[in-house]
């Protein structure tokens, strides 16, 4: 799993913790259909064990541009069911639940604890010294894609100021899904630039026309909870950019878990058993059966199938099955394989499931591009 | 129609419509219904339309989160409205806003005219994908003039998001004694216990209850009825007074009481029966801080 699609187990309490102190009821149960590496229905380590756990697969995510992604913000997120956002307990801030898949830790300083404890182990609490010192050291990193085979560097004098490292240590956070204030800026300058090779010249406006597409090119946006729930209609015919709105690194500014279908049925990627087939089927299927009285999964109704529930395993809600926050867009080239559950091999890979997923149409030409603009940032 | 005479039309039946003096006069324009929605695109952003008794309805258009909730392909909604005699939009007859706490500034025009605050839309709670109609754009409704188009926003300023509570303004002073008991009231969709719409009253109460170092906080939770347009009464699921109320306790458990603060917590769980003219002001929960 590691080597086929990045994976890494991790493990998560069932049911979840209290949020905020307010103990978490669930709304819905969970039973184990299929289970590959044979951690859920593992005696000691399942979900009917004496300690029940749920075993996902998961990428892991850069610990880099963290001011873009962890940060202070307004006690309610009105868009999201009209909830509480979670508070550090250091500081006693609200934070912008943006960091990893499910938004479980509020900050930097309780992920260090949770990983020490459940990734590493460690016998001893770490001590506020060694904290302060892994939260500075990954507050000061920026990643950014800084050259490209066919398109040279990123990171030229006057090149366009959404790309490379530096231009994210300087900018600040902010709603990009604006014409005033593109999240990734103007590719304008390399219209052509000097010194361009032909080679350069051409992938260069490849991606500056991936860009708009991007940005500008609506598609119908339908089924996906937390974005046509929050005020928009379904479907909504909106861009990419409407989902990936947060500057320079194509978060969701506000609480960013989505159902984008990445992980539930119908739209998952699944590999189907046969007998013709080295291939097998390598992620977990688990099926969700919403209580009576739950608020059911908005799209999919009270019998949900999937490979991770996503938010709902920390928040116990039936409408947060298969919801996953948005990760970011920077070093994509160098990182793949792509979603939280590795499910798309390349980037042209991820592009053709929103082409599926929305029914979009792009033309051959389109996914090229908007594969080329991808690969810089 | 031309566009001045339109426009007056419309300013002048609507007032007449909320002034009708008898209840017949006003049922009479008043709708209440629930249909399958329909998706209409034009040129710019989608209509959304439903038909009730032959007759097509126009409800809203696309806007942008914290505008209208427009319909959800997937659900039947429940439409409670006014009839306008505003100019038909996308085919349909133009539907007004009952006086609903939702109201926002127009979503956009039709042909030079503002569009009315859109009737009051419940998405029905179970899913029904029997309601997935698509009409591709029809260039006869080509006439929209959208605040919010399909694509990114026309917003210059940059970092405009800051955090939603700053957005709401500067605070406003902190009450003086001797204080008084507040009642805040929240409004939900049909069979809903999120109150996406008005949780800004919610934080007022627990502003107003921190402000005065309040005695307690009581959440006291309805369940409603709707008296639709052909006579029937559609009663909210019979847990729905229940969960609301559970629902605002566990956020003003997390959002945390000032110390000495009791939270208190009552459910009114028959049925208010609906009258067909303001029955979406019944699903509601008020919040009461006394001091
Ligand atoms: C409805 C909201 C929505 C829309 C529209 C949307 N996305 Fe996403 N996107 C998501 C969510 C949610 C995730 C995280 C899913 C996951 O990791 O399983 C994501 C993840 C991504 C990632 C990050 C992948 C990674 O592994 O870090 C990229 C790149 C991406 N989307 C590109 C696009 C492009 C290109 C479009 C337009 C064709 C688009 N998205 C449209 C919601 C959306």
């Amino acid at each position: 799993m590691l080597l086929n699609r990045g994976l890494i187990r991790v493990g998560l309490q069932w049911p979840p913790k209290p949020r905020n102190g307010v103990p978490t009821e669930p709304e819905f149960t969970i039973e184990v259909v299929r289970d590959p590496t044979g951690c859920n229905t593992d005696p000691v380590y399942g979900l009917n064990s004496a300690k029940p756990t749920v075993s996902v697969y998961r990428r892991p995510r850069i610990a880099a541009n963290l001011k873009y992604i962890n940060y202070e913000v307004g006690s309610f997120n009105a868009k999201r069911l009209a909830m509480i956002n979670d508070r550090d307990p250091f500081t006693g801030k609200y934070m912008s639940m943006n960091i990893m898949s499910d938004a479980r830790e509020p900050s930097l300083r309780t992920q260090a604890i949770s990983a020490s404890h459940d990734h590493l182990q460690v016998k001893d609490e770490l001590t506020a010294d060694t904290l302060d010192r892994i939260v500075n050291f990954e507050s000061q990193i920026y990643a950014a894609q800084v050259d490209s085979h066919t398109g040279g560097s990123l990171v030229e004098q006057g090149g366009p100021d959404g790309l490379g490292p530096h231009n994210l240590e300087k900018q600040e956070r902010g709603l990009g899904d604006n014409f005033g204030t593109p999240l990734f800026h103007s590719f304008a300058m390399w219209n052509p630039a000097p010194g361009e090779t032909s080679g350069q010249r051409e992938f260069r406006a490849s991606v500056a026309r991936g860009h708009d597409v991007f940005f500008k090119r609506p598609f119908y946006i339908s089924d996906t909870t937390h974005i046509n729930t929050v005020g928009m209609g379904n479907p909504m015919k909106r861009t990419c950019a409407t989902c990936h709105n947060s500057n320079m690194v194509g978060t969701d500014l506000s609480a960013g878990w989505v159902d984008v279908g990445t992980t539930n049925l119908p739209y998952a990627r699944v590999t189907l058993d046969n007998p013709w087939s080295e291939e097998k089927t390598e992620l977990p299927l688990f099926k969700i059966t919403c209580n009576a009285d739950a608020r059911p999964h908005t799209f999919l109704g009270r019998v949900i199938y999937t490979q991770d529930p996503g938010r709902a395993l920390i928040s116990g809600r039936c409408v947060d099955v298969g919801s996953i926050v948005m990760g970011q867009f920077r070093g994509l080239a160098a990182r793949a394989p792509y979603f939280s559950n590795g499910s798309a091999a390349t980037l042209r890979d991820l592009v053709d499931f929103y082409d599926r997923r929305f029914n979009i149409g792009y033309t051959t030409q389109e996914k090229e591009d908007l594969t080329n603009f991808l690969s810089v940032l | 129609m031309p566009r001045i005479l339109s426009r007056r039309l419309f300013n002048v039946a609507l007032p007449l419509v909320l002034l009708a003096g008898t209840v017949d006069a006003a049922e009479s324009q008043r709708l209440g219904f629930v249909a399958c929605p329909v998706f209409q695109d034009t040129n710019t952003v989608p209509c959304w339309l439903a038909e009730y008794q032959g007759e097509t309805y126009f409800l809203g258009i696309q806007t942008d989160s914290g505008g209208w909730t427009p319909p959800l392909q997937g659900h039947q909604v429940l439409v409670e409205g006014i009839v306008t005699a505003q100019p038909r939009v996308c085919g349909g007859i133009v539907l007004a806003s009952p006086g609903s706490v939702f109201d926002k500034r127009p979503s956009g025009k039709s042909a030079g005219v503002d569009l009315p605050q859109p009737p009051v839309i419940s998405t029905m709670r179970e899913l029904d994908n029997s309601c997935r109609t698509m009409l591709p754009e029809n260039p006869r409704y080509n006439t929209l003039e959208p605040r919010r188009g399909p694509g990114p926003g026309n917003a210059q300023i940059a970092g405009l998001q800051q955090n939603a509570n700053a957005a709401r303004g500067a605070p406003a002073d902190a009450p003086k004694p001797p204080f008084v008991a507040k009642t805040f009231e929240l409004h939900y969709e049909f069979d809903s216990e999120l109150a996406g719409l008005t949780i800004n009253k919610l934080q007022e109460a627990l502003k107003y209850a921190g402000d005065i170092k309040a005695k307690s906080v009581e959440v006291v939770s309805y369940r409603a009825s709707v008296k639709l347009s052909n006579g029937k009464q559609l009663d909210e699921i019979a847990k729905i007074a229940e969960l609301r109320a559970k629902e605002l306790a566990n956020v003003i458990r997390m959002f945390g009481l000032p110390t000495g603060t009791e939270l208190k917590v009552r459910v009114v769980a028959v049925v208010q029966p609906g009258n067909g003219i303001d029955d979406w002001t019944r699903r509601r929960s008020d919040i009461i801080v006394r001091p």
